[in-house]
Parts: structure tokens; C-alpha cells; sequence
């Protein structure tokens, strides 16, 4: 019979590291993902020959990324495995993870996020079908056209939108391991340059290098290996979906977040009223208004509405990107969904610092890869 | 594909009378009267020719007239 996630044993989160996201620079990747690493394993009060086995989520840096990585941790001999899940990647390994403790197969598992720029190589440019626009369409454009289409259909402005940019910067400027650290105005958000429609370029993430690793671990690790198990923060679903023919004229997008989120809603056990926290694929703007409505968060149409009355602000009824999401914390690839579940994690503690969202409980990741995947994980602080 | 067309150029969602949406390259431009909401169809465009010298047409969508 069909399972899930919580159908088998409990999974936490028991140590969370990071390296900052920032620009290309020198530095290895064998280095930004050993410092997120051991940022991890020192969190969770482990050494690496307690973990079984490692998932890598990577994009960019190339074929085999995780022995040459990790194997200065000691060459323990345990199972490695890249994940290539476009801008899910990460998400994609910590899901793999928590499968391998849920299942048995472990009791302790690590999913790393690293990544440098580079070229990128974009299998669906490589099956020699045309498709009816290719090349001529680049992300920022599709999201361009879908913040027309939301502007006109709803009535909404664009500075309405640029709104959803002041806020993650403005979280974003507390977080020391975002990309950009600077809060903006509107004023500086609407000024441009101007990328794509009314897109201007603070309301698009950067794309830089960083590393993120998650440590989960099941109930008899926990128990056996002395971890704190006040700050273990329990995996409740975990779902991830692609793309289907969406008919009446929905964006594929906000109908695949639809229906993933309402799995991972359903796994869970909880409905969107439950969530104090979210960490969603900000990459641009209006994506953000686009899936919080899809998580029935609010009604089509009035997310920009939430977004001035503060209700997704730190200290609002769910915090929408206390990292500063994808737009100001940054979105390296590799890294970024478990960098997601690092942020909720670290909320969930209530350890997160300046901007703590008060007496969070339930938290969600959502990331999507390339529009055709998209990966949901709900995490809950336990009693 | 990408160098085989002159900028500037409109790309359009295009909402398939059997439901699903789509994105195509359009033979209208914004600036030149095309609006959301307008009904668009189906044409085939010129696009040069193959390796074996064979000519080849693209799929776009244009503007339709009253009535079409």
C-alpha cells in the first residue's frame, strides 16, 4: 500500500549549517560546502561517522561534486548520491534524506546544497523539438508577463507588486548569510534598471554561490547519540509533484504549487491558518503573490493587499521569506532549498534572532525547478 | 532558437479554446494595437531552411480579425 512521509518513522531536523550566499568569488566549493557542513554537525553536536548517508544537491559545479567534498570529513565509505532538480535541488536531496530515516535505511542522513555560477546546460534546448518560443523566452520574461497578466486581471499596481521586494530585502538585511544585506525602499525598488515589463532588478533574486546542509535523524538517534531533542524540529510531509495540462486557463506555475501544497497540507494534517512561517521560490516578485494565494494563504487576487496590511511581515500571521527569500538572501541553485529548511528550522527554535517570528510552530518550504517540479516540506516544532 | 528573429518581439500567453495555456511567439507587437484579451490565431510563419536545404515553418499566433 501506498505511503508517505508520515506514514513511516518520525524524521527531525537536528543540525542546520550554512555558507553565506554571495557573489562568484575564489572560493571552492569544497570549501563553502565543507563550512556549511561542519556549521551543521557542530549544530547538532555530531561527528561525521554518525552520518550514513549523503545527498548533494547541485546544479553548476559538475559531475561527482560530493567525495572530492566530503571525504575530508573522513572516508567512512557511506552512500553518495548528486541531485540535479533544476532550482529544487536542494529541496530535492533533503527529501531523499528524510526518505533514507524514514524508511529504515538510516538514522542519520545529510543534504548538501552547493553551487558556483556557471553555464548553464538545459536538457529541454537538447531534444531537438522546437518548441513555439525556446531561447526567446527567459525566466524573467515568463514572470514579466504573468505580472502583466495578474496587474490587469486584478487591478494591481506595479509598485504594489515591488512591495513583495521591500520586504524581503528588508528581512534579507537581517540575515548574515543573505546575499544582499541592504533594506530598499520602494523608491530604490521601482528605479531599476528595468529587466523584463515592470520587473526591475531588485525584483529578481541574484544568482551567486553558497552552500547549505541539513542533518536528520530518526527517534533512536536522537536517543543513542545524546542529540537535544528540544531543538529537533519534526519533518511532517514532504511531497513534490510535476507539471500536468492545466485547463481553464491557469499559469502552471500557481496550479502546480496548488496541488503540491494542498498534499503536503493533507500529509500534514494541518491547513494553510496553521502555517506561521513560509519560505517559498521568490525568484521574482509576483511569484510570491502568485503561490501564497495558490497555498490559500488569501483569495486570488488580494495577496498585495496582505502585503501592505503587513499580515506576511515578521511578527504578521505567517512570515513569507524571514530569510529574505530568494530575492534577498539570494538563490545559488544547489543550495537554496535546503537553505530553506535551515531559515525554518532555526525559527521553529526560536533562535532566529532579530527576526524571529514570534511563537512559530509550523513552517513550510516550497521551491519549484524550472516551473515543471515543485517540492513542498512542512516542519513542526514539537511539544 | 533565439537568433533567428528580430528584437523587438512579443511574446503572448495564449489560452487554448480547449483550455490549457500556452506560450508563443506572437506576429503582433504590443506597440502595434495587440491587447490581453484580444483573440488570437493560429499561422504559420516562414523560417528558413534546413540543413538539406528544406524550407521550414514556425508556429505563432496572430491577432484575429472580427468574426475569424
Amino acid at each position: 500500500m501506498k505511503k508517505n512521509l508520515r506514514d513511516m518513522r518520525p524524521v527531525y531536523v537536528v543540525g542546520i549549517g550554512l555558507h553565506r550566499y554571495q557573489r562568484l568569488s575564489e572560493t571552492s566549493y569544497v570549501t563553502l560546502g565543507l563550512t556549511a557542513v561542519r556549521e551543521a554537525l557542530a549544530d547538532a553536536a555530531l561527528e561525521w561517522r554518525s552520518v550514513e548517508s549523503a545527498y548533494t544537491g547541485t546544479v553548476l559545479i559538475g559531475m561527482a561534486a560530493s567525495r572530492p567534498m566530503l571525504r575530508h570529513l573522513g572516508a567512512t565509505g557511506i552512500p553518495m548520491a548528486q541531485v540535479e532538480n533544476a532550482s529544487a535541488s536542494g529541496s530535492t536531496a533533503f527529501r531523499q534524506a528524510c526518505i533514507d530515516v524514514a524508511s529504515g535505511l538510516t538514522d542519520v542522513s545529510i543534504a548538501v546544497g552547493v553551487d558556483k555560477p556557471g553555464p548553464f546546460a538545459m536538457a529541454p534546448g537538447k531534444t531537438r523539438m522546437r518548441d513555439l518560443v525556446g531561447s526567446r523566452m527567459v525566466p524573467f520574461t515568463h514572470f514579466a508577463l504573468l505580472a502583466q497578466e495578474y496587474m490587469t486581471r486584478y487591478g494591481v499596481s506595479a509598485e504594489q507588486i515591488g512591495m513583495v521586494a521591500v520586504k524581503n530585502h528588508r528581512n534579507g538585511a537581517n540575515n548574515p548569510y543573505a546575499q544582499r544585506q541592504k533594506a530598499k525602499t520602494l523608491e530604490e525598488v521601482m528605479a531599476g534598471p528595468a529587466i523584463s515589463g515592470s520587473l526591475t532588478r531588485l525584483q529578481c533574486c541574484p544568482i551567486g554561490e553558497g552552500a547549505a546542509a541539513v542533518i536528520v535523524a530518526s527517534d533512536d538517534a536522537i536517543a543513542q547519540l545524546g542529540i537535544d531533542r528540544k531543538r529537533a524540529v519534526r519533518v511532517i510531509a514532504s511531497v513534490t509533484k510535476t507539471e500536468q495540462i492545466y485547463r481553464g486557463a491557469k499559469n502552471f506555475d500557481a496550479e502546480l504549487t496548488r496541488e503540491t501544497v494542498e498534499d503536503a497540507y493533507r500529509e500534514a494534517g494541518i491547513g494553510p491558518g496553521d502555517l506561521d512561517l513560509m519560505e517559498l521560490h521568490d525568484a521574482f516578485t509576483i511569484e510570491e503573490l502568485l503561490y501564497v494565494e495558490a497555498m490559500g494563504l488569501c483569495a486570488p487576487g488580494k495577496a498585495a493587499g496582505a502585503i501592505a496590511a503587513g499580515e506576511f511581515d515578521i511578527g504578521g500571521r505567517c512570515a513569507v521569506s524571514a530569510s529574505g527569500g530568494l530575492l534577498a538572501m539570494g538563490h545559488p541553485i544547489g543550495p537554496t532549498g535546503a537553505g530553506q529548511i535551515a531559515e525554518i528550522t532555526r525559527q521553529l527554535r526560536g533562535e532566529a534572532g532579530v527576526r524571529q517570528q514570534p511563537n512559530a510552530r509550523t513552517g513550510l518550504a516550497h521551491m519549484v525547478g524550472v516551473g515543471a517540479v515543485c517540492v513542498a516540506h512542512i516542519l513542526q516544532k514539537q511539544a | 532558437m533565439g537568433k533567428d528573429i528580430e528584437a523587438p518581439f512579443t511574446i503572448g500567453l495564449i489560452v487554448l479554446d480547449d483550455g490549457p495555456a500556452i506560450s508563443s511567439t506572437l506576429t503582433n507587437r504590443t506597440d502595434e494595437g495587440l491587447a490581453i484579451g484580444d483573440r488570437m490565431k493560429s499561422v504559420l510563419v516562414a523560417a528558413g531552411t534546413d540543413q538539406a536545404g528544406i524550407e521550414m515553418v514556425e508556429l505563432r499566433f496572430a491577432k484575429a480579425e472580427a468574426g475569424e
